[in-house]
């Protein structure tokens, strides 16, 4: 694959992944407590799960190099995101609500962690 | 035709606008990463092949959508929402995408599991990468905020006690 075509595919992914987010975030905008965008939350705890598994199968099988980075660095990349998660986090803060700003980003992290490791051993899982 | 009474979660208009602003986004986060001369997988084992261009792409994100969100939230009272669409594709479509949390953040615990990369350096990486991107939001919040506030005064509410101390 020439690279030009590579950064075709991996920005295709990402957008693909950047619909299912703002899909995700208005869908679930008015639900949970405020200042935890569950949509956010739920973007970044799924592009972690999907990231785990493919550096699982990298790993095991030797999954094809341009294969992985399509997969993580456009539909986890695209799929996942800092600004909102950042943003979301400091505006609680900036706001004198510290303990919500807490639970976002120990949220955001513990669940990244989690989605992860559960992609990581789903894969190892299924391929015994 | 069937009329319908709510009007749709998420048209079709702004469905092809986040779309293309996803796609300029993780554009430029992967040819970043490639300037950076970021390596393909995140499980680094020293410094040099930490995923810089990332690193530099989220904070770069943070502190735009903090600057763009302080502002249009200040100017909210002003501006009617029907810019809507552009600012989902701004916000969540272009710096959603441009900013990538997957990797960065759950590089430390696969690095465990798989026995690959510097658990440590990587446990590192994410919390370096936390710090930074948390203190450019808040500093763009605060820019942004303080920039319309600037230019309309008049929009000021924040802390005027009436002048009571004179």
């Amino acid at each position: 694959m020439s690279g030009l075509l590579l950064a075709l595919a991996v920005a295709a992914a990402g957008s693909a992944g950047a619909v299912t987010r703002v899909w995700l975030d208005l869908l679930l905008q008015r639900r949970g407590p405020d200042g935890v965008p569950l949509g956010t939350l739920g973007a970044n705890a799924a592009g972690s799960l999907i990231l785990g598994a493919v550096l699982a199968a990298s790993l095991a099988s030797g999954l094809d190099h341009e294969v992985q980075t399509i997969l993580t660095v456009g539909l986890c990349g695209g799929l996942s995101t800092y600004s909102s998660f950042g943003v979301a986090t400091m505006k609680e803060w900036l706001a004198g609500r510290y303990a919500l700003a807490g639970l976002n980003a120990i949220a955001n992290l513990a669940l990244g962690y989690a989605a992860a490791a559960a992609g990581w051993l789903a894969y190892a899982a299924l391929t015994g | 035709m069937t009329p319908t009474s709510r009007s749709p979660l998420f048209p079709a208009r702004a469905v092809g606008a986040v779309a293309a602003a996803g796609f300029a986004g993780t554009l430029l986060r992967y040819l970043l990463g490639l300037a950076f001369d970021d390596p393909g997988g995140p499980l680094a084992s020293d410094p040099a092949s930490l995923g810089w261009g990332t690193f530099a792409a989220n904070v770069l994100g943070c502190l735009v959508l903090g600057l763009l969100t302080g502002w249009w939230d200040a100017a909210g009272r002003l501006h009617a929402s029907g810019s809507g669409t552009v600012r989902l594709a701004a916000s969540s479509g272009l710096l959603g995408s441009f900013t990538s949390f997957s990797a960065v953040a759950v590089a430390a615990p696969l690095s465990g599991l798989a026995g690959s990369g510097d658990t440590p350096l990587l446990w590192f990486f994410t919390g370096l990468t936390a710090l930074s991107c948390l203190v450019a939001a808040a500093s763009g919040l605060v820019l942004g905020r303080s920039m319309e506030f600037k230019a309309r005064p008049e929009l000021d509410h924040r802390d005027h006690p009436r002048n009571e101390a004179e």
